[in-house]
């Protein structure tokens, strides 16, 4: 026994309450430290008073007195507080649930943050892979391949929202038709639209010059489910990623209509989601190409009621109402449209004479909106869109010009829009980024 | 360890207490009159833990009866021996007034105890030892019971202001 351990004993000394074999051990050790037998001698004094059993008996019935009162007083658990240990443990015990606390908040806060670039990471992958080729015939497509990139797309899809498929991924397109210049083999609508909305899809990749969401008001989506072919379609080349915003829309829009308590740390994630995407989109869109010039035209009537809609060539050409062709661009370009009518040689109907100039410049997203005069029979339109002003030309080579370049995919679309209205435009893309050629584009009127 | 290594040890020691307390010339008288009280009232007391603790008992009266005959003596303040009360033959009151006072305070000092401490001191008044109130308090090793009751103790002496006296 050390000696600090000896002073242990020197309670039992007083009270002569020690074992033979602890008076042993600390007599003997007294015997040879000076300090511990002055210690024992100054303990004599107490042992002497705790002799007298006067004294002692007094000792005793204060203590079972305190002790009664005790029990009746105060809890037993209010008196273990109120030891040192008690009011450590408690307060140790206090601060590792505070620690926990915060750890978890923490934790949740990190994975708020973590969300969004693992999301980036897994849309800009896919995006920088994959070329935007119209090859419909190359890919017969075993069921795998869809199926692979539905998982891979839909992945922090699951992890944004929970199980309940969007309005947009119920709603069933009405009819797709592909017109691609080499030809595609009939399919049903489902099978023409969906691949080009998987494209949609994984298109995330925007230039820098890709113009903010509020500038282009494109229709929606008219997303169709399930798909056997990979070839993106025109209306996908023509939004190049715009959709992925567009569904982050409807996304944000389903988590507002969940419980505050379960949207909310969602909705943060939804916030800064588009952020990510557009973030991983520049950054791909300028690593890997050129958006490809796209034009997007319909025919417009205004209802009785003022309200304008979207129908096609033939419902436009024997409508009694107003008609105006609209046209609207992905990227700045210059747009200019001729009119044929039967043989006679083509007129510029737009830019109009009084402007002086052949082509004028649309802005991205911007609809412009070209009246049109449905009674002079058979005729056609011809839309040129060029990313350099169109050099002024004769109306003879206007006819020479009036010609579509084999580079170009057209796609009509037909869909359901979610507000009720319903999309009839013609998207036409120009494959070939690197030629300044002009997107031609023929629209038959009257037919 | 036979009695005279203990004694020898014990001189020692006294000695080396009582020079703390007393000139040195007094701490020799005072160890020399508790070896001869050892060596003629009890020589059949051999053991150590016998011995040791009597030797603190007689020490210990040694030291009063020295402070009184200092008093008697007038060497604390000097007085006429007209002056000073007969003797009596039970404590004198104020030794016993001492006595009261002392358990006057130590009550006081219990009271202000913890109830572990309590529970030590009671069970120890009523001749528990350490390995029995080990067993009551439920206790592993015994020594935690030797550093709660050195704790309590430290407590207590520091309640009475720092010495049993």
């Amino acid at each position: 026994m050390s000696e600090h351990d000896l002073e242990k004993l020197l309670g039992g000394f007083a009270a002569d309450t020690l074992t033979p074999e602890e008076k042993q051990t600390l007599y003997t050790a007294a015997l040879q430290d000076q300090q511990l037998f002055n210690a024992l001698a100054d303990e004599q004094a107490l042992k002497e008073l705790l002799a007298d059993p006067v004294v002692h008996r007094k000792l005793l019935a204060s203590l079972e007195q305190k002790s009664a009162q005790d029990s009746s007083g105060s809890p037993a658990w209010l008196d273990w507080l109120r030891r040192p240990a008690g009011l450590a443990f408690a307060g140790s015990l206090a601060a590792a649930v505070l620690a926990v606390v915060l750890g978890i908040r923490i934790y949740q806060d990190s994975l708020r943050q973590a969300a969004p670039s693992v999301v980036t990471e897994e849309k800009s992958t896919p995006s920088r892979t994959t070329e935007p080729k119209a090859k419909p015939e190359e890919s017969p497509e075993p069921a795998m391949a869809p199926e692979k990139k539905d998982k891979l797309f839909d992945k922090p899809a699951k992890r944004e929202r929970s199980s309940p498929p969007s309005p947009q991924e119920q709603r069933a397109s009405d009819v797709g038709k592909t017109q691609a210049p080499e030809g595609v083999s009939s399919k049903s609508a489902e099978e023409v639209a969906s691949p080009a909305d998987r494209k949609l899809a994984m298109h995330s990749v925007r230039p820098a010059t890709t113009p903010e969401l509020k500038q282009i008001q494109p229709p929606a989506t008219g997303r169709i489910p399930a798909a056997a072919t990979s070839a993106p379609g025109a209306r996908a080349l023509f939004y190049g990623g715009e959709p992925d915003r567009l569904e982050m829309q409807s996304m944000a829009k389903e988590q507002a209509m969940k419980p505050l308590a379960e949207s909310a740390p969602q909705a943060d994630r939804l916030e800064r989601k588009p952020e990510g995407l557009l973030q991983s989109g520049k950054a791909a869109g300028t690593a890997t190409q050129p958006k490809l010039l796209g034009v997007r035209y319909s025919f417009v009537i205004r209802e009785t009621d003022g309200r304008e809609r979207e129908v096609d060539a033939a419902t436009a050409s024997k409508s009694a109402q107003p008609v105006a062709l609209t046209i609207e661009l992905n990227q700045d370009a210059y747009l200019q449209v001729w009119k044929t009518v039967s043989s006679s040689m083509p007129q510029l109907l737009w830019p109009e004479k009084e402007s002086g100039q052949t082509s004028l410049k649309i802005a991205t997203g911007q609809r412009q909106f070209i009246p049109l005069s449905m009674e002079s029979g058979l005729a056609h339109l011809t839309v040129r869109v060029s990313r350099v002003p169109s050099e002024p030309i004769t109306r003879e080579e206007a006819v020479i010009f009036d010609q579509p370049s084999p580079d170009q995919l057209q796609e009509f679309i037909t869909a359901s829009n979610r507000t009720g209205s319903r999309e009839h435009a013609t998207y036409v893309v120009k494959q070939d980024p690197s030629t300044t050629a002009p997107i031609v584009v023929n629209i038959p009127l009257g037919q | 360890m036979d009695r005279e290594q203990i004694l020898a040890n014990l001189r020692e020691r006294i000695l080396g207490f009582a020079t703390l307390r007393v000139s040195r010339a007094q701490a020799e008288d005072l160890a020399q009159e508790v070896l001869v009280v050892l060596h003629e009232k009890y020589p059949r007391v051999t053991e150590l833990t016998e011995l040791v603790p009597l030797a603190f008992q007689v020490l210990r009266f040694k030291m009063l009866d020295a402070h009184r005959k200092s008093l008697r003596r007038g060497e604390y303040n000097q007085e006429s021996l007209e002056d000073l009360p007969l003797a009596d033959p039970d404590d004198d009151p104020a030794a016993q007034l001492d006595q009261k006072q002392r358990v006057g305070r130590l009550l006081a000092a219990i009271a202000q105890l913890g109830g572990r401490c309590r529970d030590l001191f009671k069970w120890k008044l009523e001749g528990k030892s350490f390995p029995e109130i080990q067993k009551i308090m439920g206790q592993n090793s015994i020594n935690t019971i030797y550093t709660w009751d050195l704790r309590c103790r430290k407590q207590l002496l520091s309640m009475m202001g720092g010495s049993w006296e």
